[in-house]
């Protein structure tokens, strides 16, 4: 309606697909917990990307952690160590910034391999329907059946303790939920007369799938991901707390909470003795979870066709 | 004798109902058991009858949106042939039926598959009934109105926005609404986005699955003067399917009354308006609202519900529902066949008595 000009090409100043986007990034940064979410996960994006400015890696692998002697007991922070030391002296300042790219690395490879999984065979499952669908549908129940945490650690315990090994029983296990969730929806928009007026224009199935069913059913698994990175930092870390993840002395958050099991209690008389071993790891985790899940609720908000407009 | 632009032969459409543990199959929703109907070329054929009695179905079904359970469907084949196909399948000799089958796989638009298939998707077109559900809510009216061009690569996709603003002009809209959702757009006008992509690959034949039913009165008509001049101008063949006699009268040239899956009667919409043959055409005319107060006319109430199509009543159809059954009504299945002047077609025992 901005323009009256019947002259006026058809291009557009502004395509109307940015002016979309740039509607949603509004919507966006409308809510301020979302912007704290966006914020929190800005600070660590950029720890992680500048972690070999921040504490130069010693090693030749960079996700192991320098130690200052082979004292047992923690120390609390100082000159040295900034953030204090875990057991074994490994200095905790660095674990934090290094594990923060392992942090960012399992959640997204994990999350990653999850949408396309979970799109595939949603996809699939939902648009096709029938034998297909009863057959995919089943294999979730299947992963639905087995509590999640114990088939884990038997996966992992199968196929080796390490990051890597929590990484791929970590997208095994978690696809069916994508799966599903897209499959529903897709359920219910198969049924649309677009789909109908598509296939009557002589559209493929592929076509179809790919321009009218994906972008109109994403949007739910598009938030589940964005709630599950958190999850999935979570659970990777309570798998490494168990000793299931990463060796002693790798720069891994679950990995250094599992080293502070010992202190937790603190000293005869002062509990809180060594609280700096456990409360930096525990909050750090915290905070990067807390941002995935307010940006998680933010890409809802933002998402949800019944809010989006009016 | 003029040749039908579409010659539906015998066409069934069961749904499956299945039950138990193992999904068996235990019944049939019959939406359409053996309908014959035919389309000539250039006019506006009206399918009228009440909720749940197979309009929608057959338009679907002659779409290819769901595929058919049994019969025929001629798309654009000289009556001659036709006629030598259908003796052919009805003859005895297994020679003869093979033959006809062969050459059904090839002209059936109910049989042919591929690039038949879509050669055939450009000539027939659909225009649905809500256009807020028919065009898809992330695509730019662009996008839309190219769709079956893009499918069928009819255009250079250089050409592709030049022809969608001569289409957008045809039915009313200009270059301005081009890059625009259809959420930005009312029911009118997004009506008018379909009938353009409809329009697209320059049909012969457009389906209207009750394209008027979600709109305001004054943008029914709006559409409706639109259509007709379509049709005037592109010569078009339509299907017009709706349960609003008065737009069936408007529009068409020749009314289809449908009930539970079958044709009831055929004919000319003025004869037909004029003089009903079938009870069940009449019920259904006397239930038009006369705009006058003063006019007291009879009107014939039909008693009951639509019988269940898993389980349609034995003999005509209608007879539950239909004060003039008798006896053989409810036996004997009556056929279409000629009813008094000009190619008008009944199915009922005893129309001349009425």
């Amino acid at each position: 309606m901005e323009t009256t000009n019947t002259e006026q090409p058809v291009a557009k100043a502004v395509s109307p697909r940015f002016q979309e986007l740039t509607f949603t990034a509004k919507r966006l940064f409308k809510n301020p917990l979302s912007t704290i979410g966006l914020a929190i996960i800005a600070f660590f994006l950029i720890i992680a990307i500048f972690a070999p400015v921040i504490c130069p890696p010693k090693y030749a692998d960079p996700f192991k952690i320098p130690h200052s002697g082979w004292k047992i007991e923690p120390q609390p922070p100082n000159a040295q160590h900034l953030l204090g030391t875990t057991q074994q002296q490994y200095d905790m300042l660095y674990g934090m910034v290094w594990g923060t790219r392992g942090a960012f690395k399992i959640g997204l490879i994990v999350v990653g391999a999850n949408l396309i999984i979970g799109i595939l065979l949603g996809a699939i499952a939902g648009y096709f329907g029938g034998i297909v669908d009863e057959v995919i549908m089943r294999v979730t129940d299947v992963f639905y059946a087995i509590p999640f945490l114990v088939m884990a650690m038997a996966l992992v315990v199968a196929i080796g303790r390490g990051l890597t090994a929590v990484i791929i029983v970590l997208i095994i296990l978690e696809w069916p939920s994508y799966t599903r969730v897209l499959r529903s929806d897709i359920l219910v928009i198969r049924n649309k007369e677009y789909i109908m007026a598509a296939r009557a224009s002589g559209s493929s199935h592929f076509a179809i799938i790919l321009r009218h069913v994906l972008p109109n059913a994403m949007y739910s698994v598009l938030i589940l991901a964005s709630l599950n990175i958190g999850t999935t930092i979570l659970t990777a870390a309570a798998l490494s707390f168990l000793g299931l993840g990463s060796e002693t002395g790798t720069a891994d958050w679950g990995q250094i909470v599992s080293m502070c099991r010992n202190w937790i209690i603190g000293a005869p008389g002062n509990r809180f003795a060594y609280w700096y071993t456990v409360f930096i790891p525990g909050f750090v985790i915290t905070l990067f979870v807390l941002g995935w899940n307010l940006l998680g609720d933010a890409v809802r908000d933002v998402f949800d066709p019944k809010l989006r407009r009016k | 004798m003029t040749d039908n632009l579409i010659d539906i032969r015998a066409l069934k459409k069961y749904y499956p109902v299945t039950g138990g543990v193992f999904r068996r199959h235990v019944a049939d929703v019959k939406a359409l058991d053996g309908v014959d109907l035919t389309i000539r070329k250039g006019e506006c054929l009206g399918l009228v009858g009440e909720s749940g009695c197979g309009k929608t179905t057959l338009g679907k079904t002659l779409m290819r949106l769901h595929p058919s359970t049994e019969g025929r469907i001629y798309f654009d084949t000289a009556g001659a042939e036709v006629d030598a196909i259908e003796a052919s399948l009805a003859s005895s000799d297994p020679a003869e039926q093979a033959k006809a089958m062969a050459r059904l796989r090839e002209i059936d638009l109910l049989s042919v598959g591929g690039k038949r298939l879509l050669a055939l998707r450009q000539k027939l077109q659909v225009v649905f009934q809500d256009p807020t559900n028919s065009l898809d809510p992330r695509m730019l009216v662009r996008d839309i109105v190219a769709e079956p061009l893009v499918a069928q690569r009819l255009v250079d996709p250089r050409h592709i926005p030049d022809t969608v603003i001569e289409l957008l002009g045809k039915v009313g809209l200009t270059r301005d609404h081009l890059m625009r959702y259809p959420h930005e757009f009312s029911g009118g006008q997004r009506q008018r986005i379909a009938v353009a992509r409809a329009l697209s690959t320059n049909p012969r034949f457009i389906l209207m699955d009750e394209p008027t039913s979600a709109l305001d009165v004054s943008v029914q008509a709006q559409i409706l003067n639109l259509l007709k001049k379509l049709q005037d101008e592109m010569e078009l063949t339509y299907l017009f399917v709706t349960h609003h006699l008065l737009v069936v009268k408007y529009i068409s040239n020749r009314i289809a009354v449908m009930y539970l899956g079958k044709m009831c009667e055929v004919g000319p919409t003025a004869e037909i308006f004029a003089s009903p043959r079938h009870p069940y055409t009449r019920a259904l005319l006397s239930a038009i609202p006369v705009p006058d107060p003063e006019t007291k006319r009879e009107k014939i109430i039909l008693t009951g519900d639509v019988p269940n199509p898993i389980n349609p009543p034995k003999g005509c159809r209608f007879h539950p529902r239909c004060s003039y059954a008798v006896e053989r009504c409810r036996v004997e299945e009556p056929l279409l066949e000629e009813a008094g002047g000009k190619d008008r077609t009944v199915a009922c025992h005893r129309w001349k008595e009425i």
